[in-house]
């Protein structure tokens, strides 16, 4: 195609565009046929483009985003070309790429760390919500149990804290899975845990009394009660040494045991490497609610998580992709990969 | 006026300030800085791509902006804008960092628009303008462009809804502006008794295209008053506007609605004459479409893509302006020139 034939093209696509043409129209149709087939030429992506997509192009998002794409270099030879640095040409192995560092957030010792934060914070930004002390106990609670369904919900509740989702849906999502969880739970165990280390002060207090009595009342010289006296000190020193220096230590130990172990069980119950049972709960909550995917479409590092798992789309979950593709914000490496995703799924009622 | 709490201080404001020692002693801007003057943030707007735009000048004005900012006291600010031609650096051996301003953020938009709601006392316009923004991608694009975004600010207040059409939001932000609908009626009414706004708008549409055509962004005042204006007003024997002098032509469109302005000195010591607001491809646009009714519509868009063909980056935006204030049978047989059937 010469540079005035391409010419043609590009402002007959954007006058479309500016008239918002239905899909429908011929003009339309011829014209998106020509801007498609120099792309999926120049994207040496095969013709799996799906006629369904331009019946929900309501917006002509994607004549919009091939005529802005696509330049006169993607008509040069594919093999004169450099694999970055040009525009309209992302392959299918290219999809994949983003798949490998993303791996790091699907870690689930990771994935708990990152919770861990947001729990931290959550008493304060959230304060008429579920607070963090209870989102922690539905995590506990669930990765204990040892069916399935349980694991899910926990690592569900993982993905609504680390997600970037606003505040909305995070809401919504960790009120629907603190349904029947006993409120603080985790308050309750720390009281429990402050009662027995005061019983164990008293009951060290009142042994250190039992002796100075036995001491005194069988004759035991009177230099010797001093060293018992001195004995007590010492030991409730290191009573409160130890209370002090464990307490962190055994918290760190058991905070990587639940992690280690968290990734241990989604392996054994899922039969699936533990990132990749993160990314199928991810696609599943995608799958459902709108709202969770619009906002994994717009992350690129969650969008790299989902990709390789959703293979079928709603109409309504490519409406979404199209307008995060239209989206001013959206860089153009990020619409490449949604538009080519949009190339390699198929579209279900 | 203050940034981040500091006074800020426009340098016509430090020239013109009496009884201090603020005095440019000869028009090459030789200004002594009162010594006392501490914790303020000079802002020199435009300094170096818009007044006397000479090389010699630029340097000229550079040296003393640099002598300024060396002389005075620490805890000063000067903050020098210029178009990015005109700067090539002349301020960086004085210790200024030279920074490139990026398109708006989301988050920006929205603080601005909230400032811009602040500032006319009206609140209430904040959530229909962020809604409306968010609602439409095309919107949002021009709202990135802080004069864009202030304009569309403005159309909200006066018309209470935003076009979802660019060229539609042009138009507004052109009547808005030449009519002055946000000033008194007596104001408006003083405007029109010269000159009457459609007869501006018309003005306007023509300079826009003669400056188009010759592929120009500005050009010299005295080229204007004296060549442009005669000849546009040569087809306007019937207006009001055949009455005034080109000078006086000028001067009104210019005070009433900022749409053409002053932009510094050409290198023959010229003042250059430019549009404002990209509304130079909408008005060159809406002067095709006018010609339509009398040349044809498949002449002028013949012309059109012709000229498009031969220069595409120059008339891009204004094909597709012109393209989108067709409608029916006319979008048709545009289309059939522009990409017609094999």
């Amino acid at each position: 195609m010469d540079q005035v034939a391409f010419a043609r093209l590009q402002l007959a696509a954007r006058t479309l565009v500016e008239w918002r043409t239905p899909p429908e129209s011929d003009d339309y149709k011829r014209v998106l046929a020509e801007l498609l087939a120099m792309y999926l030429k120049a994207a040496r992506v095969g013709p799996r483009f799906s006629a369904q997509i331009l019946k929900l192009d309501r917006d002509n998002v994607v004549p919009w985003y091939l005529s802005e794409t696509l330049s006169t270099d993607s008509l040069q030879s594919n093999a004169s070309r450099p694999k970055r640095g040009r525009k309209g040409s992302v392959t299918a192995t290219d999809l994949a790429e983003p798949l490998q560092p993303s791996r790091n957030i699907l870690n689930c010792s990771t994935l708990l760390d990152s919770a861990i934060v947001v729990l931290e914070k959550l008493d304060h930004v959230w304060p008429t919500g579920p607070h963090g002390a209870k989102v922690a106990s539905v995590l506990a609670i669930r990765l204990s149990a040892q069916d399935d369904e349980d694991v899910t919900i926990a690592c569900r509740a993982l993905l609504a804290l680390v997600v970037p989702f606003d505040g909305e849906s995070r809401r919504r999502y960790l009120q629907a899975l603190m349904i029947g969880v006993p409120t603080l739970r985790f308050r309750q165990l720390l009281r429990l845990l402050r009662l027995i280390q005061k019983a164990v002060h008293v009951g060290v207090l009142l042994l250190s009394g039992l002796a100075l009595y036995f001491a005194y009342t069988f004759g035991v010289a009177f230099h010797s009660v001093y060293r018992i006296k001195l004995a007590v000190v010492l030991a409730r020193v290191a009573v409160v040494i130890l209370s002090i220096v464990a307490i962190p230590f055994l918290y760190d130990r058991a905070r990587r045991r639940v992690s280690t172990w968290t990734a241990r069980k989604f392996a054994e119950i899922q039969g699936l490497p533990p990132g990749d049972f993160v990314a199928a709960v991810l696609s599943g909550i995608c799958m459902r609610d709108l709202d969770v995917f619009s906002v994994v479409c717009r992350d690129p590092s969650w969008l790299a998580v989902i990709v390789g798992q959703v293979s079928s789309m709603s109409e309504p979950m490519a409406r979404k992709v199209l307008e995060v593709i239209r989206w001013p914000e959206t860089s153009a490496l990020h619409r490449e990969k949604l538009f080519n995703w949009l190339l390699s799924v198929e579209f279900r009622e | 006026m203050s940034l981040n709490g500091r006074p800020m201080v426009g340098f016509f404001n430090i020239l013109s300030m009496s009884g201090t020692s603020y005095l440019a002693h000869d028009p090459c801007l030789q200004i002594t800085l009162r010594k006392n003057l501490i914790g303020a943030s000079v802002y020199f707007s435009s300094m170096l791509s818009t007044s006397l735009a000479q090389d010699t000048a630029r340097e000229l004005i550079a040296r003393k902006v640099g002598e300024l900012a060396s002389s005075v006291p620490a805890g000063n600010r000067f903050i020098v804008t210029s178009r990015i031609f005109g700067y090539q650096g002349q301020l960086a051996s004085h210790g200024f960092a030279t920074m490139t301003i990026q398109r708006l953020s989301k988050a920006l938009v929205g603080e601005l628009v909230s400032k811009w709601c602040d500032s006319l006392n009206e609140a209430a316009l904040l959530q229909p303008i962020l809604q409306q923004l968010s609602a439409n991608p095309r919107l949002f694009e021009l709202a990135l462009n802080p004069m864009l975004l202030s304009l569309i600010v403005l159309v909200q207040r006066v018309r209470g809804l935003i076009p979802e059409h660019r060229h539609l939001l042009y138009e507004e932000c052109v009547n808005i502006l030449v009519e002055r609908r946000y000033a008194p009626p007596e104001v408006q009414k003083e405007y029109n008794l010269t000159l009457p706004s459609d007869e501006a708008v018309h003005l306007l549409q023509r300079i826009a295209l003669s400056l188009h055509k010759a592929r120009l962004r500005e050009i010299p005042r005295d080229l204007l008053d004296g060549k442009v204006i005669p000849e546009i007003l040569e087809s306007m024997t019937h207006s009001r506007a055949s009455r005034l002098s080109p000078r006086e032509i000028v001067h009104n469109i210019e005070e009433r609605s900022q749409l053409l302005v002053e932009r510094g000195f050409d290198d023959r010591g010229r003042a250059l004459m430019a549009f404002s607001h990209l509304t130079f491809q909408y008005l060159t646009s809406r002067a095709l479409k006018d010609t339509t009714v009398s040349r044809g519509l498949a002449t002028v868009s013949g012309e059109l893509l012709e000229s498009y063909f031969s220069d595409k980056e120059w008339w891009t935006e204004t094909a597709l302006l012109f393209a989108a204030q067709l409608a029916g049978e006319q979008q048709v047989l545009f289309m059939q020139k522009l990409f017609p059937k094999q």
